[in-house]
């Protein structure tokens, strides 16, 4: 004769059965939020582009025979950080923010905020100023990448950008006057 | 002891419903559970990345497997150096195959393996492997059906794509200062609005320069040779360095000669008239000059009378080989991939070459042989200076 000593754990066996079931689906639904089909890798993009401007600003477009070993072959980057003229600085916007913006069809819209790291010879510790930015109104909201590069300087740059942020009241004080590298830092984001 | 045979059945149609239930929801559910693991349509942007990473990075690769003489190159990664015909022509297939993988950065050299020439030069294009690349009467663009109805993927997307879905392209390079004018597009335009991996570099275009300007001085003779030393040429600027390197196995050299005596006679506009021109290279071994053969297509040695603009020349004022009339300038322009085609890849760099131009009348011409320097008296280099322009280079994949 059947009884109904097994009814429990059968609905137990469902309840787990459909338990089971949920979990599953849920895992597998989640890896696919990740990489829907019309989404770009944005971050990706966007180091990789800073990278390759920042890279390419460091190579010098000519070699200047000049038989001095350090100018032959000065890119317009480290020219820029070592003589900080308000005409150097225009001219390092306008090359960063065109290799960042141009494109074959209208203009992308990225912004950059460059900060200069060096060794403060007298703290003997790490010290850093804000070198140049774009032009924007920042809102705290943006979704920024970070990319830096080693620049080679042959020496001590010959002043301090202007308002520069922290301020620094004369040439660079804490620098060495060396030939030494220092870390661009540079944040870009997508406005 | 009670019967409890009623209970049973309606315990047995709760737990039955329930299990019913569960079973249809599951059932529901399982068509959906595969469908986020699909791949296709999520890979375009990694397919952009790779594609990119292709074009700016790597020099390109030849299959160098079983291939001898002339005129393939024998350096592994100049694949810009490789015959092609035009992509029509039946022979097209057979030279295609020769070349694995376009890259477009400057090659590195193989045959100096000193420090400088081994080093590696992401980002920075080879002008050369740029055209060649955009000609799109080498490449097909598109996919293809042959005679039988197979698809015959199109020429990038084996070479730089790499898929085997049918991936739709569009790959642009655009100078972005205006004045270097370079501007280069191949594949589909028609990008869509959504679902397309999309990625941008910024490169710089090596544009060799490799322009020298002669002046020769009029003599008593109606023979010229005109000595272009490519050794010189390539031992002054290899210490620079591959990106500023002026490499003739790889890189156009134009020659413009100027300074002729040019004659008003018999009462015609002042002229002088090339009869006859040929190019021979000196060959150690046997102390000789044997000429070199001047091919009807690329790459080849293109002669250009009068022709005010040597970096971009126009067709019209190009030699036809019977007698032309020179008024101003004869320019003289070795293609890339000139010397691997006649005398081999690596001994291009090591060549004197001479230009032998017979004019008529004489007594007109300029000096019976002219050596050209790529340095001054001063030391200092001689007019040819590579420039690396910055551009931007976009791959869109769909």
């Amino acid at each position: 004769m059947v009884n109904d000593a097994g009814q429990l754990y059968t609905i137990e066996g469902v309840a787990a059965a459909i338990l089971l079931l949920v979990t599953v689906y849920i895992v597998l639904g989640t890896t696919t939020v990740f990489t829907p089909g019309d989404s770009h890798i944005s971050d990706l993009q966007l180091v990789q582009l800073g990278d390759d401007a920042l890279a390419m600003m460091d190579t010098p477009t000519q070699y200047v025979e000049t038989y001095n070993i350090s100018t032959e072959k000065q890119s317009v980057l480290e020219n820029d950080i070592m003589n900080p003229t308000a005409a150097n600085l225009t001219n390092f916007y306008s090359n960063l923010t065109n290799y960042l913006n141009v494109k074959s069809v209208s203009r992308d819209h990225l912004n950059y905020n460059a900060i200069v790291w060096y060794r403060n010879s007298t703290s003997n510790s790490t010290g850093n100023y804000q070198f140049n930015s774009s032009s924007f109104n920042m809102t705290g909201r943006e979704h920024y990448v970070r990319v830096t590069r080693l620049v080679y300087l042959s020496g001590l740059p010959n002043q301090s950008p202007p308002n520069p942020s922290p301020t620094i009241t004369s040439l660079n004080p804490a620098m060495d006057n060396r030939p030494q590298t220092v870390l661009l830092d540079v944040t870009i984001w997508r406005d | 002891m009670r019967d409890d045979t009623g209970l049973m059945s309606i315990d047995f149609i709760a737990g039955f419903t329930i299990f019913m239930i569960a079973l249809i929801i599951a059932i529901t559910m399982s068509s959906g559970l595969l469908i986020g693991l699909q791949s296709k349509t999520i890979d375009y942007d990694a397919v952009a990345y790779r594609t990119s990473v292709i074009l700016a990075e790597d020099p390109g690769a030849v299959n160098i497997t079983g291939v001898t003489g002339n005129p393939i190159t024998t350096d592994p990664t100049s694949w810009e150096l490789v015959y092609l015909p035009l992509k029509e022509d039946s022979t097209a297939d057979y030279y295609k195959n020769y070349i694995s993988r376009m890259g477009l950065a400057i090659a590195k050299s193989y045959d100096n393996p000193d420090i400088l020439s081994q080093q590696r030069t992401p980002n920075i294009l080879s002008l050369a492997k740029i055209n060649r690349f955009f000609d799109t009467s080498l490449f097909y663009s598109y996919d293809r059906t042959d005679s039988s109805g197979n698809i015959i993927p199109s020429d990038y997307r084996e070479k730089v794509i790499f898929g085997d879905y049918p991936y739709k392209f569009y790959i642009t390079l655009n100078s972005i200062n205006s004045g270097d004018s370079i501007h280069k597009a191949v594949g589909d335009p028609n990008v869509p609005n959504a679902s397309y991996g999309y990625m941008r570099r910024v490169v710089m275009v090596k544009d060799p320069a490799a322009n020298f300007t002669a002046n020769t001085s009029p003599t008593s003779s109606n023979i010229m040779n005109i000595s272009m030393d490519f050794n010189q040429i390539y031992q002054f600027s290899s210490p620079r360095g591959p990106l500023y390197q002026i490499n003739p196995n790889v890189d156009e050299i134009a020659f413009n000669i100027s300074g002729f005596n040019i004659v008003n006679y018999t009462s015609q506009a002042p002229k002088i008239a090339l009869n006859s021109m040929n190019i021979s290279r000196f060959d150690l071994l046997s102390n000789t000059w044997p000429n070199l053969p001047i091919y009807v297509d690329s790459p080849t040695v293109k002669i250009y009378l009068n022709e005010p603009n040597a970096t971009s020349p126009s067709e019209s004022n190009r030699w036809s080989g019977a007698t032309g009339n020179v008024t101003s300038s004869i320019l003289i322009i070795f293609e890339p991939g000139y010397f691997p085609r006649t005398v081999g890849y690596t001994s291009a760099e090591t060549d004197i070459i001479r230009g032998n131009f017979t004019f008529s009348p004489s007594n007109h011409v300029g000096q019976p042989t002219f050596v050209y320097s790529y340095t001054n008296p001063d030391g200092t280099s001689n007019q040819a200076n590579p420039v690396l322009k910055p551009c931007v280079l976009e791959v869109s994949v769909w």
